[in-house]
């Protein structure tokens, strides 16, 4: 325990807020798996960046998800959630040649072929006989494209997490006001979120990896998407454990009896606003506050744990 | 009552304000690798890759200390290397370096150059986040893009053979042992793989050029592309300035490697070095963790650049 107790409570609520968002990025990551949220909003992007969207039947889109090198990428009939750029460019540039030589021009949207004629002009050296500009131009413009729609995914699904923040407050009964109190009052509670923190703290925030679709090669080539090793956004077993103690329905009806109706639904509802708006801020937050508030904690700065490298100082 | 309820409500917010506004931890460096490649340059000592130069120096850098090295930048692409890159010839104001250095100022914005030298992954200037064959930005677009990857020293451009300015820089002060290698040794690193991808996390590393002394415990060992040794280092009173033993790399057909291929256990040389990522180390951290994220001690070893 510090000399500050306020310290202390402030890196346990911090650290409460840091689990139930990890709760929430698993739920949002799951629904997001069964949804095909990533897939569908890039077929979405696609459809957009072609010129199809608005239009019930984007057939050229649906031609370009059908080209043997988009096939790869899906899962059975699920949509790719990842296409890297050049296989983007190089499938569309088949889909269109293909087009033309079939003297359907006609088929390509009209905003994408000037898009291509826009493109093929600003890098004339670059443009094959066809007209079509060269893969790499072709490749930064769908770069572009997806950019933005990161943050679109990312505004889109900000509601979502929103919404389960507040599925999860109230499920667990996650009261902001009703933990601060306990923490204020309960040093033995405090001392003990503390030590939890640091544990979490030390497996550090989640390192995200890639996967390659041709692990074997050591050529470089576009990585897949992100892997789903994904350990340190889980709970463990002991902090699934801690959530269930400190908070839960069991205690309320007695607290609803002896507050009367007004007054518990008052308390409760700014507690649970509260945590539903810390939660909804994500788990990199907390965790990055967390690991701030543990710094200014310390004395001094807490030596990582070193696994000695291998040939190098022994440990 | 409501006191208390506004207290806390304000405590809350400070919660979040001041979470914001302290200063955040320095390990945010994060660069995304290919595992097979990683596997394939453990052990090798160069690199070969298909360049687009995108910008480079007009001329070598004056000789000083510090970034004054002597060195020309230039900074690029290659598909071969997947990943934003800067590659420095050393002692480019030197006569012997001229035609190289005409070649590489030649394609200055968007020419091709095929070059090859010493591989170098080292958080100097780093960018947030980069993944190998990913779509990483080029930024900022000058002759020193955030990276993480270098080709440094070269050794050929073109069919240019420039192994003979692997030699120390006249009149640079490099940095010493005693303020390079322990600063090494207490750093540390965060790795995490997947099957096919290995991540690492840092923060941002310093010093470029040391000078110090080496003690081969062992022959040097010839791989593919040079030479690599374990030595002891010593600092200029010859005490050893890091415990244990560091590897050496020496690049095939350098004057480097020429100094030392004869070598034997036992012999001490003075040298002119600069750290990177020790790939092998690394390896054999991800064998022993699996999928599971980690810290670990800063895994690196030594280009030599020169011996005296």
């Amino acid at each position: 325990m510090t000399g500050f107790p306020i310290l202390d409570v402030v890196i346990g609520l911090t650290f409460i807020y840091l689990l139930l968002a990890l709760v929430c990025t698993t739920l949002m990551e799951w629904i997001a798996h069964v949804r095909n949220l990533r897939g569908r909003m890039l077929e979405q992007g696609t459809r957009r960046l072609l010129g199809e969207d608005g239009e019930k039947d984007a057939k050229f889109t649906a031609a370009l998800f059908q080209h043997t090198l988009m096939q790869d990428l899906s899962e059975g009939k699920r949509k790719p959630s990842y296409v890297p750029s050049k296989t983007f460019a190089r499938a569309l540039r088949d889909i269109v040649r293909e087009r033309q030589t079939a003297t359907d021009a006609q088929q390509i949207p009209p905003r994408l072929q000037a898009s291509l004629q826009a493109l093929a002009s600003s890098e004339p050296t670059q443009t094959d006989s066809q007209s079509l500009p060269a893969i790499p131009a072709l490749a930064e413009w769908f770069d572009e494209a997806m950019d933005r729609l990161s943050g679109t995914y990312k505004r889109k699904t900000r509601w979502i997490v929103l919404l389960l923040a507040v599925g999860v407050t109230l499920l667990m009964n996650a009261d902001t006001v009703k933990l601060t109190t306990n923490l204020w009052h309960n040093p033995t509670l405090r001392a003990f979120l503390v030590e939890r923190a640091k544990v979490r703290l030390d497996q550090g925030p989640p390192l995200e990896t890639v996967e390659y679709a041709d692990p074997l090669n050591p050529q470089v080539t576009a990585p897949i998407g992100t892997d789903s090793t994904r350990s340190p956004d889980q709970l463990l077993a002991e902090e699934q454990a801690l959530l269930g103690e400190l908070f839960g329905w069991k205690a309320e009806r007695a607290a609803f009896a002896a507050q009367g109706a007004g007054l518990w639904l008052f308390r409760h509802i700014l507690g649970w606003t509260l945590t539903a708006l810390a939660v909804s801020l994500g788990a990199p937050f907390w965790f990055s506050a967390l690991d701030r508030f543990m710094k200014l904690r310390a004395t001094g700065v807490v030596p990582p744990k070193y696994q000695a490298a291998p040939g190098s100082k022994p440990a | 009552m409501i006191a208390r309820l506004i207290a806390i409500s304000s405590a809350f917010a400070c919660v979040a304000l001041a979470a914001d506004s302290l200063p955040a931890q320095a390990k945010k460096f994060e660069v995304r690798l290919k595992r097979a490649w990683v596997q394939k340059f453990a052990d090798r000592t160069t690199v070969e890759a298909a360049m687009t130069v995108r910008h480079t120096h007009k001329h070598a850098n004056s000789v000083k200390k510090g970034g004054d090295d002597g060195d020309i930048h230039f900074s690029g692409t290659s598909p071969d290397i997947g990943l934003p890159f800067v590659a420095e010839v050393v002692n480019a104001g030197l006569p012997a370096q001229q035609p190289a250095m005409q070649a590489i100022i030649a394609q200055d914005d968007g020419g091709q150059l095929a070059i090859a030298g010493a591989w170098r992954l080292w958080f100097e200037h780093p960018a947030k986040k980069q993944t190998q064959g990913g779509s990483n930005a080029f930024e900022p677009d000058h002759t020193n893009p955030d990276h993480s990857f270098e080709i440094h020293p070269a050794s050929k451009v073109d069919q240019l053979n420039i192994g003979g300015s692997f030699i120390p820089i006249a009149n640079y002060q490099a940095y010493d042992a005693d303020t390079a290698f322990p600063y090494f040794d207490s750093d540390s690193v965060t790795i995490k793989a997947s099957s096919s991808g290995i991540s690492i996390r840092s923060k941002k590393l310093k010093y470029n050029y040391v000078e110090f002394e080496i003690e081969l415990t062992h022959d040097p060992k010839a791989v593919q592309d040079g030479f690599i040794g374990l030595a002891r280092v010593f600092n200029d009173q010859g005490d050893e300035a890091a415990d244990g033993t560091r590897r050496m790399i020496f690049v095939g057909g350098t004057k480097a490697a020429t100094a030392i291929q004869n070598a034997s256990a036992g012999d001490r040389f003075r040298v002119l070095g600069v750290p990177r990522l020790n790939l092998k180390s690394v390896l054999a951290l991800v064998n022993k963790n699996g999928t599971k994220q980690f810290d670990a001690q800063l895994p690196y070893e030594m280009i030599i650049v020169g011996v005296h």
